[in-house]
């Protein structure tokens, strides 16, 4: 599903996107680009948050993993619209790489992370810390959910659609990640 | 896959008003609007079908016994979600001066609902086409209006990825990462 935009993005990430920049964002209003800065920046955080979850519970990474593909898909369609939030913040891609490394891999150790002060990627997949990270996940969905919505309604006609989108997603992530919570041993 | 086709028979009358005035939309539009009339009515003639769509399942559920319970819900709670936004977005039509489209007297379904499997399919199918319609919609909408197919949008989503959990769908098959998006 590569649309022009899409391809216009990518371009615009190797040659620099100067000039394709001022070109794409001629029909978006400086609302648009507030609240579509402020959506990827929520999404690229609920990356982080699904990376540490994932990397807890192997029971149910199946699920999460899904949910997580969906905001990488999030980050995509924003940025296929608004090209400057690929480099925006150039460091946020590699945080979330960095914290996906680890967690990849099957290594149950995890001792070389920085920072095990952090919800590091020490396993502790019983019932009670799994309904934990639900929780947690569910939470940080519906703050997004929140933003996404008020960040539709701030938006002009031509950003409100794909926002009102992702408020949808997360809506629906969150009654995902309750209905599991409510059912444990689901998910797996 | 455009929209439900208007098939050539009638049908017993399960779309009757409910009697239940519109909420406060009359004051939505200060002066009349025939773009946002338009718009509107573009998605209240997909609210039609999906009442009428959302009744059929119903009605294919009732024989099924226990075992279609779940389903049958769904139905219920989909028709009521339906028939409310049709109230809503039929009274935003007046209110932007335009002349609200009726529904048809039956249409062709996309799926035969005369099973749990095929119920299900069909209200998750219903309510993705009222996403993708709100979708649409928000394309084109200003003003507070919106707030309406915001969260017409969401709720369709969620009723479409519930009707597939129920039927039950191995994950992620019945997840969408971008409801309503063509």
């Amino acid at each position: 599903m590569l649309t022009a935009p899409a391809v216009a993005a990518a371009l615009a990430g190797t040659a620099g996107c100067t000039g394709t920049l001022s070109e794409m964002s001629t029909s978006l209003s400086t609302a648009d680009l507030t609240a579509g800065a402020a959506a990827a920046r929520a999404e690229r955080e609920l990356l982080t948050t699904y990376d540490a979850a994932i990397a807890r519970h192997p029971g149910i990474a199946g699920l999460l993993s899904a949910l997580r593909a969906h905001h990488e898909e999030h980050i995509r369609a924003l940025t296929a619209r608004l090209p400057h939030l690929a480099s925006a913040e150039p460091t946020a891609p590699g945080a979330a790489a960095a914290a996906a490394g680890p967690t990849a891999g099957p290594t149950p150790a995890g001792s070389a992370s920085a920072d095990p002060s952090q919800t590091g990627p020490a396993v502790d997949d019983t019932v009670s810390a799994r309904a934990t990270t639900l929780t947690e996940l569910a939470v940080a969905e519906q703050e997004a959910a929140a933003g996404h919505r008020a960040g539709c309604l701030a938006a002009t006609t031509a950003l409100a659609p794909l926002l009102a989108s992702l408020y949808a997603a997360e809506t629906c992530h969150v009654d995902l990640l309750g209905l599991v919570a409510a059912a444990p041993g689901a998910g797996a | 896959m455009a929209t439900m086709r208007a098939a050539a028979t009638t049908s017993t009358d399960t779309t009757g008003s409910t009697g239940s005035a519109p909420p406060a939309t009359a004051t939505a539009f200060p002066t009349p609007d025939p773009r946002a009339a338009e718009t509107l009515s573009a998605v209240l003639a997909v609210e039609h079908a999906a009442m009428y769509g959302a009744a059929s399942a119903g009605g294919a559920l009732a024989p099924l016994g226990a075992a279609a319970g779940p389903a049958r819900e769904l139905a219920r709670a989909a028709y009521a979600a339906h028939r409310q936004l049709r109230d809503t977005l039929t009274g935003l039509v007046l209110a932007a001066g335009g002349n609200p489209p009726a529904a048809l007297p039956a249409y062709e379904l996309p799926v035969d609902p005369h099973s749990v499997e095929g119920a299900l399919a069909l209200l998750a199918d219903l309510d993705e086409r009222t996403a993708a319609a709100s979708f649409d919609a928000l394309g084109s909408l200003t003003g507070p209006v919106r707030e309406i197919l915001v969260d017409a949008l969401a709720q369709a989503a969620l009723r479409a990825q519930r009707a597939r959990l129920t039927a039950g769908e191995q994950l992620p098959a019945p997840l969408r990462a971008l409801p309503g998006h063509p």
